[in-house]
């Protein structure tokens, strides 16, 4: 009897064996190896050599573009996750209620979500070209709007705004769809109101949906690189486009000093699981369950 | 009481326009980029020039496919996407059968282990991944690409969700029966489990086609590149990038919109389970 049962727990964990080989080689090995190399002083291909505690930390905090990285990506942060999702939710407001040609404009809406970043970046890099641009065309301006301190960040954040908002606008009006009739009703958008009435009444309605792309996007959010490294390759005009994670990228890959990027790696992950668990706190104050 | 009802289908046809220039709006960068990929160099470099080609014209797709190995890059992330989203399942569901079904010492740590996966994001382990594959001698093999996507905690939860929700009846019987438990796997709650299945592995080969960073860090040679790295890449000599990058674009958004259209439902589903993560 006794042999039969350790029979079934071997059993048991052959089959947890392949998912939990990779989940150690790809996810806990190189996590725990980035915060312990992180102490030490390592070679180009990330060997030990010495063990100098906190001074890679103070390395890298003295590093200016590092600085500057940080509050590059609180700024991207803090504008593109709340606006897309403010957006998506009139956009789910509109599409709420099925009508003849909402198969049509559903699939608009939510068109977005298929594009990948790079495709994004390439398109958003024409329309905001100097010369070819469409919106310096038609506002009949001449700006270099990705090699300008003032504003490469921001269309940084435009297309990420963009890109988020399909994703954002499904689920949002799922939530919607799934409320009461009653409630949707007395929020139909025909009023002078209306725009009111859907924020007052609805979207404290749908706010645990809202909380949970909060906490999503705010992850992806505080470890964006895509768009910084594809659109400003060199980390932008003063570095106001460089990300933790660009950052971390440059330091890793591309210069081989793992001295700034293991820090870098467990100062990003500091940062985006304190947001995560800093929403989980305003949740309970914030967000109204039924 | 007539006029009530054909003032309220005025007002839901002009509503209905509304949605549909919303939804235009939405989509313009797409409509740009259609239009500048079929247009002429002389209409995309004027100054005054209207957003519609005056003059269709293919030679950006020509330009396109004469600079870059394009066919290849597809190739490329389709081969990577298509087999990594096939083992994802597979570990995935082999751990969510023990989770969801068998009793062993451990499984409520081990479980937990997983959920806290979702905790870390995969950007930040990339550095060292990076050493672990370039110590393997995996850079620019199709392996070493695909190794991070292999796993991925969310769909182990996913499919356990799932799984959970099987009839113990039918399990039970199929045991009484002397079904094993790998048969009763393979054999009975894989297939009854389908959709779940086909959700993950949609959802992962779109996260996998679109990803950028990894594939850039693990591949330095052309022949390697995974589209969405190749894209940002194209260099032309004769300075009209615009046009054949614009129309590299639409051929790269080919795929990813297919799938898309076709399974949005499933998307949907798996989004609402556990969110679309690459």
């Amino acid at each position: 009897m006794e042999r039969r049962k350790l029979c079934n727990y071997l059993e048991a964990y052959l089959y947890l064996l392949p998912a939990f080989v990779l989940l150690i080689i790809f996810i806990y090995y190189p996590f725990l190896v980035s915060v312990f190399k992180s102490f030490f002083l390592t070679n180009s291909f990330a060997e030990i050599r010495e063990f100098v505690g906190f001074d890679n930390y103070m390395d890298l905090f003295a590093n200016n573009s590092f600085r500057k990285s940080i509050l590059n990506t609180f700024k991207f942060t803090l504008f593109s996750v709340p606006i897309s999702i403010l957006i998506s939710f009139f956009m789910a407001m509109l599409a709420a209620k099925t009508r003849r040609m909402s198969p049509l404009y559903e699939v608009f809406y939510s068109i977005p979500m298929a594009m990948s970043s790079s495709v994004s970046a390439m398109i958003f890099k024409i329309i905001f070209n100097q010369n070819v641009g469409i919106v310096n065309k038609v506002l009949n301006l001449h700006i270099n709007w990705l090699d300008d301190i003032s504003t490469a960040m921001w269309v940084l954040i435009i297309i990420s705004i963009w890109m988020h908002l399909g994703y954002n606008y499904l689920f949002i009006l799922s939530a919607v769809r799934g409320l009461p009739q009653s409630v949707l009703e007395s929020a139909e958008l025909d009023g002078a109101n209306a725009f009111t009435r859907a924020y007052k009444i609805i979207l404290p309605l749908v706010s645990p949906t809202v909380f949970f792309l909060l906490c999503n996007s705010l992850a992806s959010a505080l470890t964006m690189s895509n768009l910084s490294l594809i659109l400003t390759p060199q980390g932008g005009p003063g570095k106001t486009t460089e990300t933790m994670i660009s950052f971390m990228y440059k330091a890793s890959a591309q210069s081989s000093n793992y001295n700034l990027a293991f820090p870098a790696a467990v100062i990003s992950f500091i940062i985006a699981v304190m947001a995560i668990i800093a929403t989980f706190a305003y949740e309970r104050k914030g967000v109204y369950y039924n | 009481m007539k006029t009530r009802i054909t003032r309220r289908n005025a007002f839901s046809a002009l509503f209905q326009i509304f949605c549909i220039l919303v939804g235009l709006a939405i989509m313009f960068p797409l409509i740009y980029a259609f239009f500048i990929s079929f247009m002429g160099a002389e209409q995309i470099f004027s100054i005054t020039s209207g957003l519609i080609p005056e003059r269709w014209t293919t030679e950006n797709y020509v330009a396109a496919f004469a600079t870059a190995p394009f066919l290849r890059f597809m190739f490329n992330s389709f081969f990577v996407s298509f087999i990594s989203s096939l083992i994802r399942i597979l570990t995935a569901s082999l751990a969510a059968f023990a989770f969801a079904f068998l009793d062993f010492p451990g499984k409520k740590v081990l479980f937990y282990l997983v959920i806290a996966t979702f905790l870390i994001p995969g950007d930040v382990t990339l550095a060292a991944n990076y050493r672990t594959i370039a110590g393997l001698h995996l850079i620019n093999k199709y392996s070493g690409i695909m190794a991070i996507y292999l796993v991925n905690g969310m769909n182990i939860f996913m499919i356990r969700q799932s799984f959970k929700t099987f009839s113990t009846e039918i399990r039970d019987a199929s045991y009484v029966d002397g079904c094993s438990n790998f048969r009763f796997f393979w054999n009975i709650l894989l297939p009854s489990n389908y959709q779940i299945l086909i959700t993950v592995f949609i959802t992962s080969f779109m996260g996998v086609w679109n990803s950028y960073l990894w594939p850039l860090m693990v591949t330095n040679k052309t022949s390697m590149r995974t589209v969405q790295v190749g894209i940002t890449m194209l260099n032309f000599a004769d300075g009209n990038p615009y046009g054949p990058i614009m129309a590299a674009s639409m051929v790269v958004i080919i795929p990813s919109f297919l799938i898309f259209l076709f399974f949005r439902k499933q998307i949907v589903a798996g989004m609402m389970a556990g969110g679309v993560k690459g």
